[in-house]
């Protein structure tokens, strides 16, 4: 090949080289980002009822009336959904991870509350973290939770055996055709490190 | 003397499985060709329009190869064609831009309603969470105490060809999906270990189960009859090995079946004694059932995945351990825990037969009654 | 073109170290094609095993672990180890030539790329003797069956991938600056053959999706020694996130194997119905299309996962949509052949099975694209037939049709035209008798990866057998073919070669000289690819 033409055509060449290596870089890179992309996908789709697990904060007017009926939006016409609960962990005889209450009726705009039971069997301070799912994904944003034993890890002593409550309301925007909603708990547990031992 | 007769023996199967084998591809009148007829309205509205676009299909590729085969015959070199060298036309190439567009759109529409049909979220009547363990199913009906595993009974002899193949041959379970027909039942979907996939064809329901989350979807069977499925998912080596089957009754007999189901859930931890002999025998038919796929029928195991239970540390050594590891599971490995899954009866059964069976002769066995006190202590 | 081998006088060196040192785009492509042929008898008897076990209900070989690890590494070694090499192979040997070019624009790197092809493909064959097996997760492996519950060859197969992505993506990057920078003088974009013009497309859809497949492969790692949780629900991860990033890979992939099939058959046919390519232009226009569509139907792999509503009508409308772009040039290839002259020689007979089997393989597709239906459909053998019916008479057919059509180039000599048409024959019946009734069986309920099955399978099962090992022995013949030309066995051929092939590679000697166009060709007396002067 003839050095000289080479040599003339060399700059737009290595430029042209170096945007078709930064090019791959970029969508390796690209490839990570998916993943807060999915989130947002995740969010604005309701794929796979997933949930943001940061407590929301509504407007409570938090006179305790009754052990379920926290209190209501006045004004708003609300509609009926019913809402069920259940619940999974890694050996559900020997965990006992169950909901107080395998279904309630319940109220757009009015707030709820209702509790899950946990028995750490084994005889070691254990800890786990709740990941929570809806079905049908879409109702996720229409879930509101004030109070939920998913935001945080829980640490649950040996032997030890807790009611754990999940505070929340139904946005009054629910979509009509929501009539049944189930909401499922997975408890993935471990054994608890304090953080002196981490390294 | 004996080997003669086992040889003879397994010739008998052998020919007996060649006659049954000649019969069934005789008897397969029914080389089945086309999608399954459903048992839901849903299911019929999917075949249909299977069967609409199926036949499109073959219009549109009637049309096509039809031009091509014609040019082939007729535009040949040997029969003297010459070729006229046209190479463009922008009308030509717009109507067949266009046409298919066009037939895209009339394909669209019967299948957006579909779609919007099945995502129905209307009431049900009945809700059944639908959990996939590496390699079984776990039914609970929601709102009652129902709540068990259906595994697999197709035989190991029967899959390595050492006695003739049941009719229902990998698609039969111990424990079917009863069902009411003309009722909504809402199936919620979730996994254990990997994702599975449920799916029966005439249900025409179709979900992945994804461990950590829920999915759904429903069905209203219209006409009563058994209907069987498989996982559809790659989750393992036993993801051909773990059927579906869903058998839909009358109201009636699902209340019956309801009321039987929670008396017997509440029975199933009441046990007998019962002799080494009895625990051996049932521990080889729960073993075959449970375990034998991965350890194998002969306790040799897929060594270094599936560790042997002959001559094994475990089975030989500590009861205590022995009985830890089948009700706990271990951590990070293939080995589930069948705690929940087992009767306390199968398990001591099992349990036994691992310890004394292929030659392990450790002589002890165990009692229903003491794993049930085993579960109780670690319960509390 | 004579005064070339005069001019420059480096032969080729001798012995092994030609080929390990070579920075020649010939020898390069002929190492590809042989490195792949070799990958496709390895994958096809990973095939034969399959169907062998198949054959019949009943465990009879291989126990089910095994099995998945024979699936897993057939589609592996299949995609990744026969289909590209190949292309990329007839790419070294043919875009040089086409474009007039001396060489390839990077020619040391373009040695790299290749040799790192046999170390990866080591690694993945060396897993079947690791402790644990093989991969056994499938070639899609889907979190967490291959993060947490994978055996521990997992970190080879996941380190593989690394090489090849890297491979595959140096290989574009020479493609890329090739035909950006090499063309001779008046080779203009719209002049370019449609092979080049495919390929082009290709290695951006490569350099694209390549390293999402490295990202995704990375996560992997990550999850299963470094304790993150990209996929895993415990740690606030997601499994089918998994299946997200990994098809947003998968899908353009699908098409980096087709579209350089397209560009061969658009060689093909034109050649033996003697007559320019009908609609050059919508041609480009088409593959342009269907790879920027393919960026956007990724979830269709997926429609089963849960997804919403509006997701499940989105990617059935876009997929759906991708019919129309490969519609066009379904219709572009039977306008070429009518009112054609046509012969039937062994290229022009793979080309023609290519156009049928892939209409069919394509109309399946639209079928599958269907979403409510592919409730049914989804992981079941309709499915398997779909995709073999667009990779073996899709993209393997046209491989072996541009083996046949440019070995004389490659060469110098003529295959055994009687033996490459019972080849052909052999192959066309055994690709439709292995495929055809997997439509059956996969409508009828047997989903895909299942080592053993229900009765009501048998039949067609067998059938699907039987086809498949008439197709893999047929091979051996096109095997034969191809060794008794590199022999030199067979009548020397003409640098036309066919009487109806138009291009700069048809204007060198056959065998083409081992530097061609050192100065660069006149194009004045080429016909271009659009049909005008």
């Amino acid at each position: 090949m003839n050095a000289e033409p080479l040599a003339q055509r060399k700059s737009p060449e290595s430029r042209l080289l170096i945007k078709l290596v930064l090019f791959p870089c970029l969508m390796f890179g690209f490839g990570f980002l998916l993943i807060p992309l999915y989130d947002v996908f995740c969010e604005i789709t309701g794929l796979n009822g997933k949930f943001d697990l940061s407590p929301s904060i509504i407007d409570t007017q938090s006179s305790i009336q009754s052990d379920t009926l926290l209190s209501s939006q006045q004004g708003i016409i609300s509609h009926k959904v019913i809402l069920q609960f259940t619940s999974a962990s890694d050996q559900q005889d020997v965990w006992n991870f169950q909901p107080a209450a395998s279904q309630l009726e319940v109220m757009t705009g009015q707030q709820y509350k209702t509790h899950f039971t946990l028995h750490n069997p084994t005889n070691a301070v254990m800890e786990f973290t709740s990941i929570p799912s809806i079905s049908p994904g879409l109702a996720a944003e229409y879930l509101i939770k004030t109070e939920c034993f998913c935001f945080q890890k829980q640490i649950l002593q040996a032997g030890e055996k807790v009611e754990m409550p999940v505070v929340f309301q139904l946005r009054n925007d629910t979509p009509k055709d929501y009539k049944k909603l189930t909401l499922a708990y997975r408890i993935y547990a471990t054994p608890y490190r304090s953080t002196a031992h981490v390294r | 003397m004996e080997s003669i007769l086992r040889h003879l023996r397994v010739n008998g199967f052998s020919i007996r499985l060649l006659i049954l084998m000649a019969f069934t591809s005789f008897s397969h009148a029914e080389w089945g060709l086309n999608m399954t007829e459903s048992a839901t309205a849903i299911g019929r509205e999917i075949h249909g329009l299977h069967m609409t676009i199926f036949y499109i299909c073959v219009a549109i590729a009637v049309v096509v190869f039809g031009i091509m085969l014609y040019s082939i015959i007729r535009h040949r070199k040997s029969l003297g064609a010459e070729a006229k060298p046209f190479h463009e036309s922008t009308v030509v190439e717009i109507i067949w831009t266009t046409i298919p567009l066009l037939i895209l759109v009339a394909m669209a529409i019967p299948a957006t309603k579909t779609l919007v049909a099945m995502y129905d979220t209307e009431t049900s009547d009945i809700d059944i969470k639908v959990t996939g363990y590496q390699w079984k199913w776990r039914y609970e009906y929601l709102n009652t105490d129902v709540d068990f595993f259906s595994t697999l009974t197709t035989t190991q002899d029967q899959m390595h060809g050492l006695e003739p193949k049941s009719e229902n041959y990998l698609l039969e379970v111990d424990k079917h999906l009863i069902i009411p027909i003309n009722k909504k039942i809402r199936f919620l979907f979730t996994a254990q270990d990997v994702i599975h996939s449920w799916w029966v064809p005439e249900l025409a329901v179709k979900k992945d189960a994804i461990p950590g989350f829920i999915n759904e979807s429903w069905a209203k069977v219209e006409v009563p009859g058994i209907y069987r499925g498989q996982c559809a998912e790659l989750c393992g080596q036993g993801h051909g090995y773990m059927p579906i089957v869903v058998e839909a009754v009358s109201e009636e007999d699902y209340q019956a079946w309801l009321i039987t189901q929670q008396q017997a859930q509440k029975s199933a931890n009441q046990v007998s004694k019962l002799s080494f002999d009895e625990l051996m025998a049932q521990g080889k038919t729960s073993y075959d059932k449970n375990c034998a796929a991965c350890h194998q029928v002969t306790g040799t195991g897929i060594p270094p995945v599936f560790p042997a239970l002959k001559g094994s540390a475990i089975a030989l050594g500590d009861m205590q351990k022995h009985i830890d590891i089948v009700i706990n599971g271990k951590a990070g490995s293939a080995m589930s825990a069948f705690g929940e899954q087992l009767t306390p009866t199968e398990l001591a059964a099992i349990i036994t037969y691992e310890r004394n069976a292929w030659g392990n002769d450790k002589g002890d066995s165990i009692q229903p009654a003491e794993i049930v006190s085993f579960k109780q202590a670690q319960g509390q | 073109m004579t005064t070339i081998t005069s001019e420059h006088s480096s032969a080729p060196a001798t012995g092994i170290r030609r080929w390990l040192y070579t920075t020649n785009h010939k020898d390069i492509g002929s190492m590809y094609l042989i490195f792949s042929l070799v990958m496709l008898l390895i994958g096809g008897s990973m095939a034969l095993l399959i169907r062998s076990e198949l054959f019949q209900p009943g465990l009879q070989l291989m126990q089910p672990e095994f099995f998945n690890q024979m699936t897993t590494l057939h589609g592996i070694i299949m995609v990744f180890g026969a289909i590209m090499p190949a292309f990329v192979g007839m790419a070294n040997w043919l875009i040089p030539m086409m474009v007039g070019a001396p060489d390839m624009a990077l020619p040391r790197i373009n040695n790299w790329s290749f040799w790192l092809l046999p170390f990866a493909f080591g690694m993945v064959l060396s897993t079947l003797f690791m402790e644990g097996g093989a991969p056994n997760f499938g070639w899609t492996f889907y979190a967490p069956l291959s993060t947490t519950y994978a055996p521990p060859s997992v970190t080879f197969f996941i380190f593989s991938v690394h090489i090849m992505g890297i491979s595959s993506v140096m290989g574009a990057v020479n493609v890329i600056a090739t035909i950006m920078n090499m063309r001779a003088p008046g080779m203009n974009y719209m002049k370019m053959p449609m092979f080049v013009w495919t390929w082009l497309i290709t290695a951006f859809l490569l350099l694209a999706v390549m390293p999402v497949l490295a990202g995704v492969v990375t996560m992997m790692l990550m999850d299963i020694h470094f304790a993150t949780s990209f996929f895993d629900a415990a740690g606030g991860g997601d499994p089918v996130m998994f299946q997200h990033i990994f098809w947003f890979f998968g899908h353009p992939e699908v098409y980096i194997m087709i579209l350089p099939a397209f560009g061969i058959v658009s060689h093909i046919i034109p050649t033996f119905a003697r007559k320019p390519l009908f609609g050059y232009h919508s041609m480009v226009i088409a593959t342009s299309s269907i790879a920027f569509l393919s960026f956007i139907v990724w979830a269709h792999h997926m429609f089963t996962v849960g997804m919403p509503l509006v997701g499940e009508l989105f990617f059935m409308y876009s997929t759906m949509l991708i019919a129309v772009p490969t519609g066009v040039k379904v219709f572009n290839w039977v306008a070429t052949m009518f009112r054609g002259s046509m012969t039937f020689e062994t290229p022009m007979l793979f080309s023609i099975a290519f156009v049928v089997l892939f209409t069919i393989g394509g109309l399946s597709g639209l079928m599958l694209a269907i979403a409510p239906a592919d409730f049914q459909y989804h992981d079941t053998y309709f499915v398997v037939a779909h995709f073999h019916y667009v990779l073996v008479p899709g993209a393997l057919f046209s491989i072996i049709a541009g083996v046949y059509f440019w070995i004389p180039k490659w060469t110098g000599v003529m295959y055994n035209e009687s033996m490459g048409k019972f080849h052909f024959w052999l192959s066309f019946i055994g690709v439709n008798l292995t495929f055809f009734p997997m439509h059956f069986i996969g409508l009828a309920g047997m989903p895909r990866r299942i080592p053993d099955y229900a009765l009501q399978f048998a039949d067609f099962n067998m059938v699907a057998s039987i086809g498949a090992f008439l197709f893999g022995l047929s091979q051996l013949i096109f095997v034969y073919n191809i060794i008794q030309c590199m022999r030199q066995r067979g009548c020397p051929a003409s640098p036309q070669v066919w009487e109806g092939a138009e291009g700069l590679e048809w204007t060198v000697d056959s065998p083409a000289p081992y530097h061609t166009f050192q100065t660069p060709p006149n194009l004045d007396n080429l016909r271009s690819p659009t049909g005008h002067n």
